[in-house]
């Protein structure tokens, strides 16, 4: 058995000298998957770069890289490896919609990977997607679709390495089970695989062989199953066992249920073009204190729901009622309550401006909510957020994902809501700080009154943690897998 | 011819392509060099002869019954002989024989007539107080309501061109320039540019260039580019400052002459400051004309010493004492008048400070500069002077709205050949445009052209231009600065170049290239 | 149905713009100081003959003595036959006169505007694709410089260069192809100094885009990716930028024409301004606000058969054009 891929001692740092990955030794055989597994930020992705010569250049690699039947290489030397795409090596990059051309339909863009017009269809075919999927612009696939016309792409162009790069994020359950089957059908066919995530139950899916990275350093090697059955180190287990717990029913009467709810819908459609609802005929209500929760596959118009809601796009019919208040009817009402019904967005990187220190952003709300004084508010919030200050002076682009959500949270805060939409807040994060978030969210909630609608893939979570959850069913836009099994929590 | 002009013209012509756009006719490249080509400021505003006439006239398109010579003498245009019957009202002017309009159409007294009658709209022939204007036998007679001993320079005004018969269209106006020059024009791309060809059957001894292009260029940087590349070959009027820079090509001169156009600083005399004649003549004696002629113009010669300058020989008197610059005098003058100085230097009387706003005409941006001078000069004596620069429009309107104190413009005293066509409207009324307002001397003034109008005796007139000339330099209704320097840049290749300080004619006829 | 969508509503906004853009200038005309009668016969027969009795005679004749309301209903009863009357100066036909200055116009400011993109997009292009090199260096400095330049300076280092010194153009007038080099070179200079940078920054930002990477990975080499993907991409935002550029081109005209003594529309405008000549400042103000529109309708056409995302927009707004 021959290896496709093998890491020497593959060490990474930055400008400054600080080591992001430390001596990593990894092999992958041809016919098998490897998973890397790890804190966000902990330098996973950054192998998946060096492995392609896209490392940035400010950053420093040494040891090797072994791709398939070629000779060592250095891994600074970006050049070679990059000679080897396509031929030897194949990525599913992180960010499916990033990698597709938007204005280029999607079959041209496999026939440029050099598919002929039979593959395409095959290999469209093999991820489910209907047979016009090829016809249209890559600007109008949802994240879900692109990320499978990339796999397709990378399965019908049978480079003997395919590197994955977190394939499953943002995807719902289902299809999550379904990208899992794809690898491990590139794997049986003679493949190499090596998969990047975050997310436990992909690694044991997927089972193969499991790498376990924090800080940039193997913490486990070895076979998945062997490791996920008696984890040797505290991390590993920590990482195993950072499922949410399921939330304890609490005393509906905590706050005076004869109140309007804060947020209300009733009948409320929605589409792009008359025809193709979104949705039809929704009815919802959020009251003080609850949680509700929406999931539905990729596409489905989740997110449109939650602008819906917040009156940032308009229903093509229906009411959303803020405080039993119709939004459409009653300018002063958008007027009034807008501060008090906010957005946690996915990437908090979106919140803040990369090139000011998060502190200034944050001090410059005042300005937003006359009589609110940051520099008196901050503090106590910061340490409810558990937030170190000094990431204050920091850029968002300097500070994890999770503290810089924690941030984008207490940016939130400042302007006191009474409702947040949070959209996936938490699909970029690794189970343990994700787990921390959803703490911190929930504790607003049971302690505050605030009312919280959260939306998100992951099904067990929502049920988890949530009073309510609505599925939104799919559309004919992005057909539905046929329900697989659920893959089971850990 | 230089070497380096062969170059840019063979260069420039391959880049044309040989190719000319618009209704103009094509100029081959054989033929380009012996165009002759002419710029000046002045576009050509419409077809009618009230509004752009001068340029019919100075291009020699179109003629008037009396021409003007450089020299100031009248001679037969397209009449070749007049003269006066007894009772000094019937004027028999002979047409010349065998003048042909550039349509091959003769001359007749009944196109004369037309012509005539509609230039009466034209400022100088209004002053005319005709009767009727008949055919005769061999031309057209004149008759007028008075005597009017000047009515021959009357009829050179640019306004009295005799056009065609087919010139006018059905409404009324003129369709077509068809005149009797010696050019005709032969083609005209929008209002800047003109073709004209030399015309075959002209009457007159026929001009040596063929073909000529005028072209408009209001922009004075550009005419100094266009004279400074050697791209013209004769441009009237370029901007003074500029001439060193037009001279020091080789292929260029600058030639100038002091033509009877005058800047002069005009008052209103009914103001308290301006009413005592002792205040003007305060001020003609402060201000420093050949300093500003010198610092300003660039030009000391160009001081005014009396209205008019020895150009226009009739109406230049040299036994005249001649405007001076003493404030020592001013100074006593205006003490003597009553004006005292206050604190702030400026004087007073009665309570009116001795101060004035002068509007100067914003496109003749040496007025304002000028201006400025005089304010410092002004202010020695007493005077205290604002300067505001106003569209020429301006300057009438703020007559109309009774808002004018003193003005400051460049006014020609030859409309027509005789100067005193501009001086009646100018100093024989209450509200003249141009002129003095107000001024208490123009019933004595009315007297003196009265008299000059009805006179065909050539002394008793020469006695009476002395006169008229004495007033004006001794009431001061309006002081004279400077006088107008014609500047034109003429091309080495150019010879026969003659200035014609009535500026009738640019005398295309006496050009001639080598 | 997307493009016959498009031009309705562009015609519509068009026909709106030029008529308020009209009644506009309408108002501010007669708003201005100082009376219009004197300033036309002012521009008539020139100061030497400027007096009273000629502006009567000019007022009366073109009616300016009648109440401001009257007179412009009088103009937009003449709109509606399709007549705008004749220039108080010339006496010639409004529309001869448009025709004649928009020919002109057309020519240099095409010109001048194809010249500017001839200069612009190589330039552009090189900078883009090798940023921080010597050609994306000099031509950032001078892209500054020349952008900060009135059009009147660069026209007059060009006079001075090529038909000063050189002798090689003819430094003014028109007629032949030469007499356009300076002043659509003097635009275009002008122009592409604003082109540059944008073409520079599309190039960069489509080149540091995800999926020319991912085109390179998939097995294409670096210019053919950048053939594929790159090129359509960044030239979205360049022909928005370079359509929108031909409304500017306008102010520009004024100084050029000027200085070169060339006819058109922007020195018939000033020229008609300063004279006050009504019917030609309605004329040209309606021209003008077309104009406006009709560019405004080739950027949207261009974008739509570039971008299939703007056609989605247009599909799924159903209306609203003007909130792109």
């Amino acid at each position: 058995m021959t290896n496709a891929l093998c890491l020497d001692t593959l060490t990474i740092a930055d400008a400054g000298g600080r080591l992001l990955v430390d001596s990593i030794s990894l092999t992958v055989p041809t016919g098998s998957i490897a998973t890397l597994v790890g804190e966000t930020g902990g330098g996973k992705s950054l192998i998946a770069d060096a492995i392609l010569g896209l490392l940035a250049p400010g950053l420093s690699a040494s040891g090797t890289i072994t791709l398939g039947g070629l000779a060592p290489c250095a891994a600074a030397d970006r050049s070679s490896l990059r000679r080897a795409w396509r031929s030897q090596v194949m990525v599913i990059p992180q960010e499916p919609a990033r990698a597709l051309d938007p204005i280029m339909r999607v079959e041209r863009q496999m026939a440029l990977a050099g598919l002929s017009p039979a593959a395409i269809g095959q290999a469209l075919a093999s991820v489910d997607l209907a047979p016009d999927t090829g016809a249209r612009h890559a600007f109008t696939l949802s994240g879900g679709m692109a990320q499978r016309v990339l796999v397709a792409t990378a399965l019908g162009v049978g480079a003997p390495l395919l590197v994955a790069d977190e394939p499953t994020k943002g995807l719902d359950d289902a299809r999550v089970h379904h990208v899992i089957a794809w690898l491990r059908r590139a794997a049986a066919s003679g493949r190499a695989v090596l998969v990047i995530t975050h997310d436990r139950r992909v690694a044991r899916a997927l089972d193969g062989s499991l790498t376990v990275l924090k800080a940039g350093q193997v913490v486990e090697q070895g076979p998945t199953a062997a490791v996920l059955a008696s984890p040797r180190t505290v991390y590993a287990r920590q990482w195993l066992e950072a499922a949410p717990t399921r939330r304890d029913p609490r005393p509906m009467p905590a706050w005076d249920a004869s109140e309007a709810p804060l947020l209300s819908a009733s009948g409320l459609s929605f589409g792009w073009s008359a025809g193709r609802a979104l949705f039809q005929n929704l009815t919802l209500s959020l009251s003080r204190g609850r949680i509700l929760g929406v999931t539905g596959p990729s596409g489905v118009g989740k997110s449109t729901l939650g602008n819906l809601l917040l009156g940032l796009m308009r229903p093509t019919a229906g009411d959303v009622c803020w405080q039993g208040r119709p939004l459409g009817r009653d300018q002063a009402v958008v007027r009034h309550l807008r501060q008090r019904y906010q957005k946690l967005h996915q990437d908090p990187g979106s919140v803040f401006a990369p090139d000011q220190p998060v502190g200034r952003q944050l001090v410059r709300l005042a300005r937003v909510r006359p009589g609110l004084d940051p520099a008196l508010a901050l503090p106590p919030l910061l340490d409810q957020l558990k937030v170190k200050p000094d990431l204050l002076q920091r850029g968002v682009t300097d500070i994890s994902g999770g503290e810089a959500q924690r941030l984008a949270l207490a940016r939130l805060l400042l302007l006191d809501p009474a409702v947040i939409i949070a959209d996936e807040p938490t699909s970029r994060l690794d189970p343990i700080t994700q787990r921390d978030l959803l703490a911190v969210l929930t504790d607003l909630v049971d302690r505050q009154g605030l009312s919280l609608m959260l939306i998100g893939h992951d099904q067990s979570l929502l049920r988890a943690i949530t009073d309510d959850v609505i599925a939104l069913s799919a559309s004919d836009s992005d057909p539905a897998p046929e329900s697989g099994p659920f893959i089971p929590s850990i | 011819m230089t070497l380096p002009m062969f170059g840019s013209v063979s260069r420039r012509a391959v880049l044309a392509g040989g190719a000319a756009a618009g209704v103009l006719p094509s100029l081959g490249r054989a033929d380009e060099r012996a165009v002759l080509r002419v710029a000046s400021p002045w576009e050509w505003t419409s077809n009618e002869p009230t509004d752009t006439g001068y340029l019919m006239t100075r291009l020699q398109l179109a003629e008037t019954l009396v021409l003007v010579e450089p020299d100031g003498r009248l001679v037969g245009g397209l009449a070749d002989a007049w003269a006066v019957d007894e009772d000094r009202l019937t004027w028999r002017f002979r047409l010349r024989a065998g003048v042909r309009f550039h349509d091959g159409t003769p001359l007749t007294a009944e196109a004369v007539i037309t012509s005539l009658t509609r230039a009466v709209a034209g400022e100088s022939l209004q002053q005319l107080p005709l009767d009727q204007i008949t055919a005769s036998a061999d031309g057209v007679v004149i008759r007028t309501r008075t005597p009017v001993g000047h009515l021959p320079a009357l009829l050179v005004d640019y306004a009295a061109v005799i056009l065609a018969p087919a010139s006018w269209g059905s409404d009324g106006k003129v369709q077509t320039v068809i005149g009797t020059g010696p050019y005709r024009l032969a083609g005209r791309d929008g209002q800047t540019m003109l073709d004209l060809v030399r015309f075959d059957g002209y009457w007159g001894s026929a001009p040596s260039i063929q073909r000529v292009r005028y072209t408009a260029i209001a922009n004075g940087d550009t005419r100094t580019n266009v004279a400074v590349a050697g791209d013209v070959d004769v441009m009237f009027t370029t901007v003074p400052a500029a001439t060193q820079r037009i001279n020091s090509t080789g292929r260029m001169r600058v030639i100038s002459q002091t033509i009877p156009r005058a800047r002069v600083l005009a008052f209103n005399a009914g103001l308290p400051q301006f009413s005592d004649v002792r205040v003007r003549r305060a001020i003609a004696l402060a201000v420093d004309r050949a300093g500003i002629a010198a610092a300003v113009l660039r030009h000391p010669a160009s001081a005014a010493t009396q209205l008019l300058p020895p150009a226009v020989a009739d109406w230049h008197d040299p036994t005249l004492p001649p405007l001076r610059t003493d404030p020592a005098a001013a100074t006593a003058l205006l003490e003597e008048a009553g004006w005292r100085r206050g604190a702030d230097g400026i004087r007073t009387k009665d309570g009116v400070r001795l101060a004035a706003t002068v509007l100067t005409i914003a496109n003749r941006p040496e007025l304002a500069v000028m201006a400025t001078a005089m304010q410092a000069q002004l202010k020695a004596v007493g005077l205290e002077l604002a300067v505001e620069p106003v569209p020429s429009a301006g300057i009438p309107q703020a007559i109309q709205a009774g808002t004018m104190q003193m003005t400051m413009f460049a006014r020609t005293y030859v409309n027509v050949p005789d100067p005193i066509a501009t001086i009646i409207p100018d100093f024989t009324r209450q509200r003249s445009t141009w002129g003095a307002l107000n001024w208490d001397g123009r019933t004595r003034m009315q007297a003196l052209t009265d008299r000059y109008t009805a006179s065909f005796d050539d002394r008793e007139r020469a006695d009476l231009r002395r006169q008229i000339l004495r007033l004006l330099q001794d009431e001061v209704p309006v002081t004279p600065i400077s006088w107008f320097e014609h500047t034109v840049a003429v091309h080495s290749r150019v010879r026969g170049l003659v200035i014609d300080p009535y500026e009738m004619r640019y005398m295309l006829h006496t050009l001639s290239l080598v | 149905m997307v493009w016959l969508q498009l031009v309705a509503t562009r015609l519509t906004q068009a026909v709106a713009m030029a008529l308020v853009l009209a009644t506009l200038c309408f108002g501010f005309v007669q708003a201005l100081p100082g009376d219009l009668a004197t300033r036309i016969a002012a521009a008539r027969v020139g100061e030497d003959r400027l007096t009273p009795e000629i502006a009567t005679r000019i007022r009366a004749q073109a009616g300016l003595d009648q109440p401001v309301l009257v007179q412009y209903g009088g103009w937009l009863a003449d709109l509606a036959r399709g007549e705008l009357g004749r220039s108080l100066v010339t006496g010639e036909p409004v529309v001869a006169e448009f025709r004649y200055h928009a020919g002109h116009t057309l020519v240099l400011g095409l010109l001048g505007w194809a010249l500017s993109y001839l200069i612009a997009l190589p330039i552009g292009l090189w900078a883009g694709l090798r940023p921080g090199g010597w050609v994306d260096r000099i031509s950032d400095a001078a892209a500054v410089l020349l952008a900060s330049l009135p059009p009147f300076l660069t026209g007059i280092a060009l006079i001075s260069l090529f038909a000063l010194t050189l002798t090689w153009l003819p430094p003014a007038g028109f007629g032949t192809w030469a007499h356009r080099v300076l002043p659509a070179l003097t635009l275009a200079l002008g122009l592409a100094a604003f082109a540059v940078p944008v073409i520079r920054t599309a190039v960069v930002e489509v080149r540091g885009a995800f999926y020319i990477t991912y085109a390179q990975i998939k097995g294409l080499g670096e210019t053919t990716a950048f053939r594929h993907h790159g090129l359509r991409n960044a030239a979205i935002p360049i022909v928005t930028y370079a359509a929108l550029q031909m409304t500017f081109v306008i102010d520009g005209f004024v100084v050029i024409e000027t200085l070169f003594n060339h006819p058109g529309l922007g020195a018939w405008l000033v020229k008609a301004l300063l004279a006050r000549d009504v019917p030609v400042i309605l004329a040209a103000s309606l021209a003008i606000g077309f104009l406006f529109s009709l560019v405004s309708l080739i950027t949207d056409a261009l974008c739509l058969a570039l971008d299939p995302r703007a056609r989605a927009a247009s599909v799924r707004l159903g209306r609203g054009w003007s909130a792109r």
